[in-house]
């Protein structure tokens, strides 16, 4: 039986993706999914605060999760049929892919940002404890054969192979291939567009062990960096939606420092406590539902200071922060001198005036084309 | 801002020109690595494990894009530059030996599954004979009981 492009086999379940069509789930990969911390990235937004711009951007990590195990099932089954993948570590390549976002925080980079400048906190470290430490993810890939560490080095860039490590995670990964093509698909940005068959049926590795294409790839390829160039600007540097992220992250800082609070945001303040959260079981219970009723719960009883209260107000009315300044550059230049420095001097005028640190959030990003 | 600003600093004092070739660039992570990971300065990198030895994209962003800014550690400037001195009486030359170093060290302590013979894999990725992998394992040894006694 043939269904679309793939092949149907008896006993392997399938699931429809809006963007590969029918993915094919073998027996271990569906124990992964139907751990309970697996089932929670069904309830992380892929975008954030994307919705507030593109209303149609409310897809979850777990779709995503799902598309990056299957690129990268197209990818290594190929590089294994020419033997630059060993044929074994084809199922150990698709995990990493399906586990690749596990660690993500509620609403993906908005808290993440918060976890990072308080913290120097990242999502691929959460990762790592819950594939090696969460106890129904780390039993499941155990009782098939596969070592939750092994898992984790593919997922952090630090297996032996620097194959898998560029598979996973360069600037042409599985990772980048589906999100580029399901965010364009969801926002409705036509020009995230990319020759996602071309590119993935197609590529190889280079004798470095790094992931290449061939010639009569290359304009694939660099359609694909222009969509990538388009989605950051259009979608993932957004004004708006950066505004709102560093609104929510903002707000969470003060939720997670509120005597009258912190005890419902606990033990997701620290990475002591989210690290704990996992080795217990109950990191599965952290995601967007858990903030966003948390917001609702704080402000409907009155609960904690005025000012989280009252930015809580402005991020579910969409009345959140303004941009003011923004500077966008383009090249490998280093930024112009003088742009940090305005937006600090900005940032101290508004402090001389008696407005706080929550008034104005002053975000500088750099991004490395290629 | 600050620890990257040093993390600049200390590139451009060891590897100055050297930068200008891959080689050198590749030698910058490195450096870096060996800084963050072994000498123990945090500068909030994350390193994978590639053909070139660590690397990371943070770092390659800050290499191309911070304007020169100050660094107020003197520590965090001085402990590099002296293994990089004792590096570049090597052989291969400084921005090989740093290359060496920081890989066999990655290769021993972050990258899974473990590797048999580390000098040996080291030796073969990078095209020298295994006794240059020794001989830079062995003053990075010398140099870290030295430095900072606490490593082990």
């Amino acid at each position: 039986m043939r269904v679309g492009s793939a092949t149907v086999q008896r006993g392997v379940k399938y699931v429809y993706d809006e963007l590969h069509g029918y993915i094919p789930l073998n027996d271990v990969e569906l124990r992964v999914i139907d751990t309970p911390t697996f089932q929670r990235l069904r309830r992380v937004k892929q975008l954030a605060q994307a919705w507030y711009v593109y209303p149609g951007a409310v897809h979850t990590r777990f779709s995503h999760s799902l598309g990056v195990m299957k690129v990268m099932d197209t990818i290594a089954t190929k590089l294994s049929s020419e033997g630059l993948v060993r044929r074994d570590d084809v199922e150990l390549l698709k995990l990493a892919a399906l586990l690749h976002d596990i660690g993500h925080t509620p609403y993906s980079h908005a808290l993440e940002q918060y976890f990072m400048s308080s913290y120097g906190l990242r999502h691929e470290e959460i990762s790592r404890w819950v594939i090696e430490e969460d106890p129904y993810i780390s039993r499941a890939l155990k009782e098939h054969g596969y070592e939750p560490r092994e898992v984790a080095a593919v997922v952090l860039g630090l297996h032996r192979e620097v194959t898998y490590n560029s598979l996973l995670s360069s600037d042409l990964d599985v990772d980048r291939l589906d999100y580029l093509m399901r965010d364009a698909l969801h926002t409705g940005v036509a020009y995230g567009l990319i020759d996602l068959d071309r590119i993935v049926h197609t590529v190889t590795v280079d004798r470095d062990g790094y992931v290449a294409i061939p010639p009569k790839s290359v304009q694939a390829v660099e359609s694909f960096y222009v969509a990538r160039l388009h989605m950051y600007r259009a979608v993932y540097y957004h004004k708006t939606i950066t505004g709102y992220q560093l609104l929510l992250s903002n707000v969470y800082s003060l939720m997670a420092s509120d005597p009258a609070v912190k005890g419902f945001v606990e033990p997701f303040t620290t990475p002591e406590g989210i690290r704990k959260a996992i080795r217990s079981g109950s990191f599965y219970l952290w995601d967007d539902f858990y903030v966003g009723g948390l917001l609702n719960y704080v402000v409907s009883k009155g609960l904690g200071g005025e000012l989280a209260r009252s930015l809580i107000r402005l991020y579910l009315n969409r009345s959140g922060y303004r941009a003011v300044y923004e500077w966008v550059g383009f090249g490998d230049e280093p930024v112009p001198e003088g742009v940090r420095d305005r937006v600090r001097d900005f940032v101290e005028e508004v402090g001389r005036r008696g407005l706080g640190k929550y008034v104005i959030a002053p975000f500088v990003e750099v991004i490395l084309w290629g | 801002m600050e620890r990257r600003c040093c993390a600049l600093l200390i590139v451009k004092q060891v590897l100055g020109r050297e930068l200008r070739s891959q080689e050198g660039r590749a030698a910058a992570h490195s450096l870096i690595y060996l800084v963050q990971e072994v000498l123990g300065v945090k500068l909030g990198y994350r390193f994978r494990w590639l053909a070139r030895g660590p690397y990371s994209r943070a770092l390659s962003t800050d290499l191309r894009t911070l304007n020169p800014c100050t660094c107020s550690d003197p520590a965090a400037v001085e402990l590099p530059r002296e293994l990089s001195l004792k590096l570049s009486t090597l052989r291969v030359g400084l921005a090989k030996a740093l290359t060496i170093a920081a890989s066999y060290v990655m290769l021993k302590k972050d990258v899974y599954p473990p590797m048999g013979d580390v000098a040996g894999e080291v030796a073969r990725r990078f095209k020298v004979p295994r006794a240059v992998v020794v001989e830079v394992a062995e003053l990075l040894s010398q140099y870290l009981r030295r430095a900072k006694p606490s490593y082990s």
